[in-house]
């Protein structure tokens, strides 16, 4: 669908793996001015900002209408983040259902799809890239996935927010993730599709903790980091 | 399905089933290259829905004679007995994939396996997570048909019941289910995750039931007419279904207020495309003289075998992929190394039931059970 783009994807493909791994290696220094993210879970602003606003929530939250929000992928803390989100937006109401993930991105796409018509929600939040790593998915069809699955929400007027894979330090195989983190940004870039950086945000954490002698970075520990950074990253997105 | 004398085993039964169980293997180890020649990449259904037909049918041949002869209570309580045993073997199969799992995350410090599969409960939750596993709500990936093939087998008895000597009551009544199920999105829920089913058991109990009606017209040496305007019907629907799947189109529009399960490709809840899909399947292929040949050449026996002991060797099948999942993510996927793996964990499964096989000739001369 996207054959317009081919010739720069591949040079934007190149920029992606290299923004990767710029931002292993130099964290931007300017800070969040937020006042509600808690100091361990600080991260540089750009990590809190979308390339596009949230058209269908901003405008159900601007009108004080309950949000419905959907999240495909790991649910361990679906309350916590519905918790993080009502914090920022006093007097609304959101209301956070999830789903298991089907398998790749294809098969999460069928899944989102049926959600979609049974639930109605306002937002989609994808959290999307491991298991595809995982099985070494071709990165083309990966990214028409993506592209197929954004056009067809923007259709329904319904909001997608993408989460790409978390960072986990010192891993040997780390390369298996790489190309799809740099993918989803590919897609955020060419599509305008929100995209939170999860994977860049933990990479951050863990040069911090190392500038600072401390501990490797714990991955499961950071999920209310996480949690925190979409709301925030949410509730920026709406207001504007 | 048509030949054999009354009261045999039917070989194409058991020949399918194996055929679908290695199927369910090859694509339980997302992206290696062999994947790309399964069911799922010729039409909308997958080995999933033949592997629950033919369990219908299997289960028609192996309890419905209970039923018939009056039974009906010995005949549900051996249903439950077996839905037991299914029970045990995905607890077992789920700590065993656990163990793996947790293996590799040691070894490797890469957390994200347990994320993949939806174990990470099992860590970060254990209690809860361990009533999830004793009542079946907490679903890890490919560890979900057993709970879909254990709720069904206790809906079984009514089925059968329902069934017997009115086929089309049966199918009537498991047919209103699942127009019921799809258009108030009936399903179990999970936990401790919040959500519900992947193989919603009220919408996949139809495929059972058509495997039930199909096995007990078979026992009573029935057999579908070959309809020529059907049998271009299903050939055209399967050539469709093809094309579509092998171009990658996807829809783009929003076709209600025709309800989304007539039109969309939902596995969660047997959507009509991929139920069609699979019957449309099963049609053409019972046209096929499947019994002659399969009774002609031995060299099928091993297929046959697997499917005749279809628990362990899915059981064996599953524990298997997903250590070749962690293999291909740490070491790396090529041709050589997914060669390596599928061929390994095809000879696994043929080994495995070739052993029970031996074992059951050599112990009993009584069918296995379905």
């Amino acid at each position: 669908m996207a054959s317009h783009r081919n010739e720069p994807k591949a040079r934007h493909r190149l920029t992606a793996a290299l923004a990767v791994i710029l931002t292993a290696l130099c964290g931007t220094p300017v800070l969040a001015g937020s006042i509600t993210m808690s100091d361990r879970c600080r991260v540089p602003d750009t990590y809190l900002r979308f390339a596009t606003a949230l058209e269908r929530t901003g405008w159900r939250i601007g009108h004080r209408s309950p949000v419905r929000i959907y999240i495909l992928g790991p649910l361990s803390s679906t309350a916590r983040f519905e918790t993080e989100l009502e914090r920022r937006l006093p007097g609304i109401n959101v209301e956070v259902t999830g789903g298991q993930q089907a398998g790749l991105a294809d098969d999460d796409f069928e899944m989102l799809r049926t959600a979609v018509a049974r639930l109605q929600p306002d937002l989609v939040i994808w959290q999307v890239g491991v298991r595809d790593a995982l099985a070494s998915s071709d990165v083309e069809d990966f990214e028409n996935v993506l592209d197929e699955a954004n056009t067809w929400l923007e259709h329904r007027g319904v909001d997608l927010i993408l989460m790409d894979p978390p960072f986990v330090p010192h891993i040997r195989h780390e390369r298996i993730y790489t190309p799809y983190v740099g993918e989803i940004g590919l897609v955020s870039r060419t599509e305008g599709v929100p995209v939170l950086r999860r994977y860049a945000a933990m990479q951050y954490w863990s040069i911090q903790r190392e500038k600072l002698r401390a501990p490797p970075l714990d991955t499961r520990a950071t999920q209310p980091c996480v949690n925190e950074l979409l709301a925030e990253a949410i509730s920026r997105a709406a207001s504007r | 399905m048509s030949g054999p004398q009354r009261g045999r085993r039917y070989l194409a039964v058991d020949f399918w089933r194996g055929i679908a169980l290695l199927t369910i293997f090859v694509d339980h180890v997302p992206g290696n290259v062999f994947e790309r020649l399964t069911q799922r990449n010729f039409g909308f259904s997958d080995a999933t829905e033949i592997f629950v037909l033919l369990a219908g049918t299997a289960a028609a041949f192996a309890y419905m004679p209970r039923f018939a002869n009056g039974e009906a209570l010995g005949g549900a309580f051996r249903i439950l007995q077996r839905a037991f045993q299914i029970y045990m073997a995905h607890i077992v199969l789920v700590v065993c994939c656990a163990a793996i799992l947790t293996s590799a995350v040691t070894m490797t410090g890469d957390v994200r396996f347990l994320e993949a599969i939806h174990l990470d409960v099992l860590v970060d939750n254990t209690v809860p997570a361990l009533v999830g596993l004793t009542t079946l709500t907490m679903q890890p990936d490919y560890l979900n048909i057993l709970p879909l093939y254990i709720v069904v087998l206790a809906m079984a008895p009514a089925l059968i019941w329902l069934t017997l000597n009115h086929p089309l009551r049966g199918l009537l009544a498991s047919g209103g289910l699942y127009v019921a199920t799809q258009f108030l999105w009936l399903n179990l829920p999970t936990y401790p995750l919040p959500g519900t089913w992947f193989f919603n058991p009220f919408a996949w109990q139809l495929l059972f039931t058509i495997g039930l009606v199909i096995g007990q017209s078979m026992k009573q040496g029935r057999t579908l007419p070959t309809n020529p305007i059907l049998l271009g019907l299903a050939g055209a629907y399967l050539l469709a279904a093809l094309l579509w799947v092998q171009t990658g189109f996807y829809f783009t529009r929003d076709f209600s207020p025709v309800p989304h399960f007539i039109w969309a490709f939902d596995k969660t809840n047997l959507s009509l495309p991929r139920l069609l899909h699979a019957l449309a399947l099963v049609y053409v292929v019972s046209r096929l003289p499947m019994e002659k040949w399969l009774a002609d050449n031995r060299f099928t026996a091993p297929f046959i075998f697997l499917g005749r002991h279809s628990l362990p060797v899915f059981c064996v099948g599953t524990v298997l992929a997903l250590t070749f999942q962690m293999f291909r993510a740490i070491v790396g996927a090529s041709l050589p190394i997914d060669t390596l793996l599928i061929g390994a964990g095809l000879l696994a499964q043929f080994a495995v039931a070739g052993v029970l096989e031996w074992h059951r000739i050599g112990t009993s001369r009584k069918p296995a059970i379905a």
